[in-house]
């Protein structure tokens, strides 16, 4: 527990007395592809799958990027492609249906990025965010025995928070290139949703001095 | 038409004359242009707002007024951050009246058309605290929003200006009330779905019919807005 801590310090102090020659006011927009990784509770009723982003920041101090984040997640449920025998509300007649099911979260909030030890070209950095994110469950019919009223969508908007760490390189002028490791936890009613998401990244910049 | 179109239109239109009459800001003066810093860092901008709120569906009663208050700071020339209060009566049937009060964060990018018209764009996201009230089965519940604004504003007098601010904000929906629609309460919900969906005997059992119902909707506010800056 002790070691936690001291990375904890440590990693603080970092933020805390970054390097100072950087340049200001530079304003970037970053595209974001990779994977998300459930985690916890969510991992149980959800399995891995996709993400895209975009963001929009600038460096008004130098150090320091904050903005605008938009993300989307996709992610099959664990029912997706299983067989399940229901009976028909409609109807009352049993019914052999197999499910098209899927999870998608969207994303909208505010994030900051605290460059660490950005030497040239390279840059890492901490990451933290805050959002409103709609958590949402879509389920259709792949294939069913007989006539069925399965379906529908069910979603609820919830606050949430991010932290992560990545590290990008500059390839030429504003242009960037860099992977980032986001987790992410949404405060639900009854079980917090939460996931990992990994990708490349790819930005574009200006600097105005 | 009711006599609480007429009183509308006969505000609106009264409103609409009053800016039409007001004298508008001398044209800028390239030696001297006293709006020219108005969209720099470090500018802050204080408005005020009244007009028209509704929400969008296909049974939502007639859009009724909304007020808002808020604050804007330049933390970039021509990109502003802000905060803004608005409460807004979104409709009324009979007695049950339909109340909302977004608490919100945006971010807008503000640009300059010719001397005179500051149009801006932007987005912003926060808490909408939402009220059902008189309807027999009361509700009052607080849920995340976000929204796309968009607006212009004209110079009026001394750092004063005046415009319209247009906002679009997607809400969850409350459930079926005895006023008001929305989808019905028995059925099974996310966080319902999120517990029953980790057991198998869940997973059997646990369906969703039919239920295409929307379960978001979107709120419309047009408002006139008074801003001062310094």
């Amino acid at each position: 527990m002790s070691k936690r801590w001291m990375m904890v310090g440590a990693l603080a102090l970092l933020c805390a007395a970054p390097t100072a020659a950087l340049a200001g006011a530079e304003s970037r927009v970053t595209l974001r592809l990779g994977s998300e990784s459930p985690t916890g509770p969510f991992r149980e009723v959800a399995s891995s799958g996709a993400m895209a982003g975009l963001s929009a920041g600038f460096r008004a101090i130098p150090w320091l990027e904050s903005g605008v984040d938009l993300g989307y997640f996709n992610s099959a449920s664990v029912r997706n492609g299983e067989t399940y025998g229901i009976i028909e509300p409609t109807t009352g007649n049993p019914v052999s249906v197999t499910l098209t099911e899927h999870w998608t979260i969207t994303q909208f909030g505010l994030y900051s990025r605290a460059f660490i030890f950005e030497r040239g070209r390279l840059g890492p950095f901490l990451r933290a965010g805050a959002a409103t994110y709609t958590v949402r469950i879509s389920q259709d019919v792949q294939t069913s025995s007989a006539t069925t009223t399965v379906g529908g969508n069910e979603q609820v908007s919830k606050f949430g928070l991010s932290g992560g760490v990545g590290v990008r390189y500059v390839v030429a002028g504003g242009t960037s290139i860099g992977v980032e490791a986001v987790y992410h936890h949404i405060f639900a009613r009854d079980t917090d949703v939460s996931f990992t998401a990994i990708g490349a990244t790819l930005g574009f910049g200006s600097i105005s001095k | 038409m009711n006599g609480y179109r007429v009183l509308c239109a006969a505000a609106l239109t009264a409103a609409a004359l009053a800016c039409a009459a007001i004298v508008p800001a001398r044209a800028a003066d390239s030696a001297a242009d006293p709006w020219a810093g108005v969209m720099k860092r470090g500018s802050q901008w204080i408005s005020t707002r009244a007009g028209y709120a509704k929400v969008s569906g296909d049974i939502v009663p007639n859009g009724r007024m909304g007020i808002g208050f808020g604050y804007r700071r330049f933390v970039l020339d021509k990109w502003s951050v802000g905060g803004f209060a608005h409460y807004e009566l979104l409709g009324r049937f009979a007695d049950a009246a339909d109340i909302e009060v977004p608490l919100t964060f945006e971010v807008v990018r503000h640009s300059r058309w010719g001397s005179s018209v500051f149009p801006y764009v932007g987005l912003g996201g926060g808490v909408y605290y939402r009220k059902y009230y008189r309807t027999g089965a009361d509700l009052s519940a607080f849920s995340p929003g976000r929204y796309l604004t968009f607006g212009a504003l004209t110079p009026i007098h001394r750092r004063g200006m005046l415009g319209l601010d247009i906002r679009m904000a997607t809400v969850d929906k409350p459930d079926w009330n005895p006023a008001f629609d929305g989808p019905p309460d028995q059925r099974p919900k996310l966080d319902d779905l999120l517990i029953a969906l980790k057991t198998r005997a869940g997973q059997e059992s646990t369906f969703m019919f039919n239920n295409d119902v929307s379960k978001s909707q979107t709120h419309w506010s047009v408002k006139l807005d008074y801003t001062v800056t310094y």
